[in-house]
This record gives C-alpha cells, structure tokens and sequence, in this order.
C-alpha cells in the first residue's frame, strides 16, 4: 500500500519531543478535522522559523537577525560576558531580570564521545570576543561532569588574557532544607561560603 | 556471559539523550566489559538512578537483545573527584575504552586498572607516567603487546646506545643511521621504559607510541579527546 499524506504527516509530527505514535495521531486528525486553519498557520510558521531564524554573529544564541537583540542593545553592559550552554539558559536568566551583561551560547558542552570539541563549541570566536573590551567572562555552566570540563577549557583559554574568569556560585535552593539538599550540592555549598 | 539480573560492579563511560526522559548509558563492567543500557526516566529530577561518571557502581538490568534496560543503579563507594587536567585525562580514557573494547568482551584485570588509574587522577600530584601504563597494559589486552627491550627483526636484547624506530604491530626495529631520524628512539630509554622507570624522555616517546598503535587500532579515526589537550 502507498503510504498516504497523511501518514506522512503523523510520522513528520514525531520529530516533536514528546510526541509518540498516539499523540502524534491526535494532533493530525485535530487539524484535519477541526481546524485547518490552524493547520495552515502552523505550517507556514515553521517553514519561516526554519529558514529565518540562524545564529547570532556575536553570542551565536538563536536569532533572526544577523545580531541579536540583547547583542545589539546599546544599554546592556558589553564588558560582562555569560557563557551558557543553549538557548534556554539565555531565557532562564533573562527572566530572571538579575543580569545586563551579554552571552555566549556555546550550543552544547564538552562531550568528546559525541564528537563535540573545542571547535563545535566556537572556543576560538569566544576568545577572539574576549579580545576587545570584555572586563568578566561569568560561566553559567551545569555542575555536570561536561560542564566542570568546559568551564576548566575556558578558563584555560583566557588565562593568558586580561578578563577576569568567574563561575556562577551553587548552593542550597531558596526555601530549600538542608536535609533535602543531596550531599554533593552540599558540599559545593560549604566550599563556595562567604563572609557575612 | 554472566546472567544480566545479577549486580555488575561497572562505571559509566558516557551518557546520552534518549527518548524524553530517559538516557542511554555506555557502562564499563567487570563482568561483562564494555555494554549500553537505558535508564528510563533517568532524566526527570526523581531519577532513582545514580549515573556520575567516575563513581563505582552497581548495575542490574534486563533484556534479551543487545541494549539492556537498567533495573537497578545504585552507588558502589565513593566517587572519585576529577578536576581541571585530570579531569581531560579522565574523559581520554573513557573515550579510549568506549572506542577500542568490543561489547560483552570482559577485561577484569583492566577494570581494576581503571579503577586504580582513577584513584590517581584524583590527586595533584598525579604523574603522567600512570597514564601511560595504562594505555600499554590496555594495548596488551587487546593483543597489541609491546617488548621494550628486544629487536622486532632479530629477536635481540636492545642495546642502549643504538638508536630503534617502531614499527606498529611489529615492534622496535635496529636503524643503522639513527642520529638523523626524526622518529628514531635511544635503546637506553627504552631498556628504561621496559624497567618500569619513565622519566620526561621516555613519557614522550611513550606517548608517541601509544598514539600511533591506537591510531591503527582505531583505523585512523582521531581520538576527540586529544583535541582538549591542544
Ligand atoms: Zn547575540
């Protein structure tokens, strides 16, 4: 049998995360029953968003325009540089209106089994960026294994140069108790104290 | 093959993405070697699972096929703190057994090795000459073993004042004009080497070594890892 447009679409759908064989089934005969429109829109939506949207020149985050917004506001302090991991790091900060620096996206971590290197993370483009004018290089990092090797590759990477390399502190989580934070954190927590 | 219900004293070579919330899991066994495995819903914030790498665990799961589905992940001791260089040198070596083991292909004696080898890297002071032991005593394993102290061609004793080149599976063959090649190595430092003492001379051609065997082990395909020391 010649599979139809419409499997086709159902299999297309699992792209999704999330979506398995179910839900995807679902989400097609919704558009096709009750909202074509919708559908319609939905398609020409991720047609834009897939050609348009590419990476920032500067902070390589997803972006539409060649420089992205945070990159290209003038009232944004462009001596201090976050290092995050993806996109969603940048949003988690942003929203929590504690940070007027810039980013760099690194789109990943260190992980030389799959292949990501030094290269892959755009190592080279953060240290020319650490070139000019940038006065604090603040890592954002997971507290991953991947994530204390990149950080430690970064700072490896800017000794040599003027900029000033600090990492976010980690600790016991507001309203958190003790006893509920596992030992690791803990112990990070003790290491990383400061004076009162 | 051992029964895959019973507890695997194992390590974690790597981790990845799998599915939604669960993450497929390339563990280093003592009974079994080299074997992926799924922890599933490994990724949610109550994962019952423990999957550090550089931490000794317990490992049991299930399955007929090849990819196993972990029943049981929990800690075995304390998890060894790798950072800053030795934490790279612990990320070469994972890449390394993920790379060179074959699945289900036990090494026992490695496995103590490499939990020996990570006790090591925990500590400062660590010395690179542990790290090339290793990757000899690993090459041997796979039955790329090398004599330090005979001519691959001869089966003579090396002899400290002349100079040898080496030759991948083969072994240290006798140069004649030694002085005005790039690759040609000192009997001395490998009379040395075969004594177990490795100074700064011997660490390099060491590592020279190891790299060229690896790199035909590998068919030419670059270990990732060594990018991270550039
Ligand atoms: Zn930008």
């Amino acid at each position: 049998m010649q599979e139809s447009i419409i499997d086709e679409l159902k299999e297309a759908f699992r792209v999704l995360p999330g979506v398995g064989q179910k839900t995807a089934q679902r989400m097609v005969l919704h558009l096709l029953e009750r909202d074509r429109r919708g559908g319609m829109h939905l398609g020409q939506k991720i047609l834009e968003a897939m050609e348009r949207v590419g990476q920032c020149r500067m902070c390589r985050n997803l972006s539409e325009s060649d420089i992205c917004a945070i990159c290209d506001n003038a009232q944004r302090d462009h001596s201090q540089l976050c290092v995050v991991e993806s996109p969603v790091d940048v949003i988690a900060i942003e929203q929590s209106a504690s940070y007027r620096g810039c980013y760099f996206v690194l789109m990943g971590n260190l992980s030389p089994i799959d292949g990501i290197g030094p290269e892959e993370l755009g190592m080279k483009s953060l240290a020319d960026r650490c070139e000019s004018n940038i006065g604090e290089v603040i890592l954002a990092l997971g507290a991953s294994v991947e994530g204390e090797a990149t950080a430690h590759y970064i700072s490896e990477l800017l000794k040599s140069m003027s900029v000033k390399v600090t990492r976010i502190a980690r600790g016991i989580p507001i309203g958190g108790e003790l006893e509920y934070v596992d030992g690791n954190t803990l112990a990070l927590a003790l290491s990383g104290r400061k004076p009162l | 093959m051992s029964r895959f219900n019973d507890f695997h004293s194992a390590y974690v070579l790597h981790t990845r993405k799998y599915r939604d919330t669960s993450l497929l899991v390339e563990l280093f066994s003592k009974e079994d070697g080299r074997y992926s495995l799924v922890a599933r819903g490994a990724r949610g914030n109550k994962s019952k699972f423990n999957l550090q790498l550089f931490s000794p665990l317990m490992v049991s799961s299930f399955g007929k096929g090849e990819l196993k589905t972990a029943s049981v992940i929990e800690s075995n001791g304390l998890g060894y703190h790798l950072s800053g260089k030795n934490l790279f040198i612990g990320l070469y070596v994972n890449e390394l057994l993920f790379r060179v083991l074959g699945k289900f292909d036990p090494f026992e004696n490695l496995f103590d090795r490499y939990d020996e080898l990570l006790g090591m890297l925990q500590l400062d002071s660590f010395d690179t000459s542990a790290l090339r032991l290793f990757e000899i005593s690993l090459l041997a394993d796979l039955g790329y073993g090398i004599s330090f102290d005979i001519e691959s061609s001869t089966g003579d004793a090396i002899v400290p004042d002349k100079f040898y080149c080496y030759v991948v599976e083969d072994g240290f063959r006798h140069l004649v004009s030694g002085n005005d090649n790039s690759k040609a190595i000192e009997g001395r430092h490998l009379l040395a080497i075969s004594q177990g003492m490795i100074d700064l001379d011997g660490d390099r051609i060491l590592r020279n070594i190891v790299r060229k065997s690896i790199d035909q082990l590998l068919g030419g395909k670059a270990l990732n890892s060594r990018k991270l020391f550039a």
